[in-house]
């Protein structure tokens, strides 16, 4: 794994976003810097432009109005063209169905186009690339395996490896965990903070278990309906009044008994499915055993 | 207590990689397809797709109105009549007749496949095909307009020097503008064209250039029955010069894409995945659309628009040999002669001394093949 010895980091500055077809800003003059060496998780509730900041860091989204730069290259990183943006920028998008027909090293292998080009011949230094990616999310053995007949932690693992294998300073990540168990979550992310402290990578991810982030992350940025309202190490930013009012939902928020980072914790009742205009008594079984949902008419 | 019951964050990436290596990720069993195997099993459909043509061309070249075996075929093909101990006639009718439609076919079923396989990765659409995509129409109206419009005198008997290659240059013109008229027309801001509307929109810009290029012809009234039957995917001319002028187009229009294979595979993750992973997506796309079209145009200026083989071989190779398009456009490109000669073959037996347009043996075989394909759409792509 190459290690940068200059750490890059990645700049968001001043970021508005908006979708064509809304009048809404899906984020609105965010700011955030992540450099070399940290792990910076971006959570916050659905829908609130996680997303949408992880698809504009990368380069995909146009700005409305601020930039996202690293320093050292030319222009905003949207117009950068795709092959050297992607020395740079190693992207996990949100898991999707990999095409059926190539095998994990296969699929590994095309994270290095922007080494040898439409054309070129794979080089030695890109066939060492894609097996140390490989072994790295712990894939290696099943690189001649068809990605098909992978389980959906697999093919996250060899997304990942993709974008290791890309070997770019930045690495931005989609809910790189949601398809993985317990214990690969716990490595995945390990390999993370790893890449960011032996490697001197900047890592930004987007991560939905708070308890997660606060294991893991050096910086959490809490995303609030397009604006960043709060960003800082998780053990400050992570109380209950500020996750609670947040998520809307009341969360407590304790020391870890024994490594001190905070646990987050729901309390109180789920949300009544009333709320949803279905009630416990709508919910009727036939003689065959199936559920008939009913909504209710309200008055 | 907690501290060790929860596994401690590995500080070293192969070490844990190490452990990983023995836990079952995959629960469907391995498929049988080599993958990374030896040589042979990797060169095998290769072997088997050559000797499936040279079967297939020496077939074209012997059966015919004029019977001619095996061993004088190739006392002929060498030049030698006097040892076939046949009379001269027949080294005319190998030689001048026989062989050019041969080669023709071939160089036309290897564009029609080729394209089409590129055209279904390129759109990512398991039912692209440059006919249902309306490109071979609109390479035919390109070639109705260079013969009928008096403007161009582009006329087949007009005898003018430069005329004839001319023709593949405006079938190119022709099926380009089709192809972005289509892509363009259904293409919704950056994300991918939704399929059902890139077919449709195909059908609707085909039948608008065939009918079109139909008129044009009827305008001129001068070898209109001609015309037509090369509309239906009859050869335009016969002799050697379909040959000679389309074999430098599709030669390089097939090199193109066998070349763009990469390229092909990384599209099939999506647009967004693909230009993250370091592609220009808008530039590869518009390349490959060129060289696939350019390879059609070629074949559809002299040979006609012929349906459906564009569509049925590609899938067929990729249920026999996998998705991975390296592979897969060269075995296609393979398939495509041979598949089009057997169905030329069966349109000069059929109803001999007659003959039928191919398109129309095409037809009749590759509609019943998408009917299926519609049908079991899930497991195709």
């Amino acid at each position: 794994m190459k290690i940068f010895d200059t750490p890059v980091s990645l700049i968001v500055e001043d970021l508005s976003i908006r979708y064509p077809s809304s009048t809404e800003n899906a984020l609105d003059r965010v700011s955030l810097r992540v450099s070399g060496g940290e792990v910076v998780a971006l959570a916050g509730p659905n829908g609130c432009g996680k997303t949408t900041l992880l698809r504009a860091a990368c380069g995909i989204l146009e700005p409305l109005t601020g930039r996202v730069w690293i320093p050292g290259t030319t222009g905003p990183v949207h117009r950068l063209p795709p092959d050297r943006r992607a020395r740079w920028i190693g992207v996990v998008p949100q898991m999707e169905k990999l095409p059926p027909g190539y095998t994990a090293a296969e699929a590994v292998m095309l994270g290095r186009i922007s080494f040898h080009g439409w054309f070129g011949p794979e080089s030695d230094a890109d066939r060492e690339a894609v097996q140390s990616a490989l072994s790295a999310v712990g894939l290696d053995g099943l690189d001649d395996r068809f990605v098909e007949t992978l389980s959906g932690g697999g093919q996250q693992r060899v997304m990942i490896a993709r974008a290791l294998a890309q070997e770019a300073p930045i690495l931005l990540m989609d809910e790189p965990t949601a398809h993985l168990d317990v214990r690969h979550q716990m490595e995945t992310l390990g390999l993370l903070r790893d890449l960011a402290r032996q490697f001197r990578r900047a890592v930004l991810i987007v991560l939905h278990d708070l308890n997660l982030v606060s294991r893991f992350a050096d910086r959490v940025a809490l995303l609030e309906r397009g604006r960043l309202i709060h960003c800082g190490p998780p053990a400050e930013v992570f109380t209950s009044e500020t996750l609670s009012s947040l998520y809307a939902f009341p969360l407590h928020v304790i020391p870890h008994p024994e490594r001190g980072f905070p646990l987050v914790l729901p309390d109180g009742d789920e949300p009544s499915s009333d709320a949803y205009g279905v009630s416990a008594s709508a919910v009727e079984t036939t003689p065959g055993g199936e559920k008939l949902h009913r909504t209710r008419k309200r008055g | 207590m907690l501290a060790s019951q929860v596994a401690r964050p590995h500080r070293d990436p192969s070490a844990f990689a190490r452990k990983v290596r023995s836990i079952p990720i995959a629960t469907r069993p391995r498929r049988s397809l080599p993958a990374q195997g030896s040589f042979f099993p990797r060169a095998l459909p290769f072997i088997l797709c050559i000797a499936l043509l040279i079967l297939a061309l020496g077939a074209s070249v012997a059966v015919g109105a004029v019977p001619i075996p095996i061993g004088q075929l190739i006392q002929l093909l060498l030049r030698r009549p006097e040892a076939a101990n046949l009379p001269a006639s027949f080294s005319s009718i190998i030689w001048d007749l026989r062989l050019p439609r041969t080669i023709f076919i071939a160089l036309l079923g290897m564009s029609l496949a080729s394209s089409g396989c590129a055209f279904q990765g390129i759109f990512r659409n398991p039912l692209a095909d440059p006919y249902l995509l309306g490109i071979g129409s609109g390479a035919s109206l390109g070639v109705a307009l260079a013969i009928s419009i008096p403007a161009f005198s582009l006329g087949i008997g007009s005898g003018k020097p430069g005329a004839l290659p001319a023709i593949p240059l405006f079938a190119f013109a022709g099926a380009l503008l089709t192809v972005i008229l289509v892509y363009r027309w259904v293409r919704p801001g950056r994300g991918s064209a939704p399929s059902t509307r890139l077919i449709l929109a195909g059908v609707a810009a085909g039948a608008f250039a065939q009918s079109l290029a139909a008129f044009l012809f009827y305008r001129t009234r001068e070898q209109t029955q001609r015309a037509l039957s090369w509309l239906m995917g009859g050869m335009l001319l016969g002799g050697w010069d379909p040959v000679r002028i389309t074999l430098p187009y599709i030669l390089v229009g097939i090199a193109l894409l066998i070349v763009m294979g990469r390229v092909l595979n990384l599209l099939q993750f999506g647009d967004e995945q693909a230009e993250q992973a370091g592609l220009n997506v808008a530039r590869a796309r518009w390349v490959l659309i060129t060289a696939a079209s350019l390879t059609t145009a070629a074949g559809v200026a002299f040979g006609g628009v012929i349906g459906f083989i564009g569509l049925a071989v590609p899938h067929l190779a990729r249920l026999l040999w996998g998705t991975d398009y390296r592979r897969l456009l060269p075995l296609s490109t393979l398939l495509g002669a041979s598949v089009l000669l057997a169905a030329d073959l069966l349109a000069r037996t059929i109803l001999a001394p007659q003959e039928l347009p191919v398109g129309i043996v095409t037809a009749l075989l590759g509609a019943p093949f998408f009917f299926y394909l519609l049908g079991r759409r899930e497991s195709v792509m």
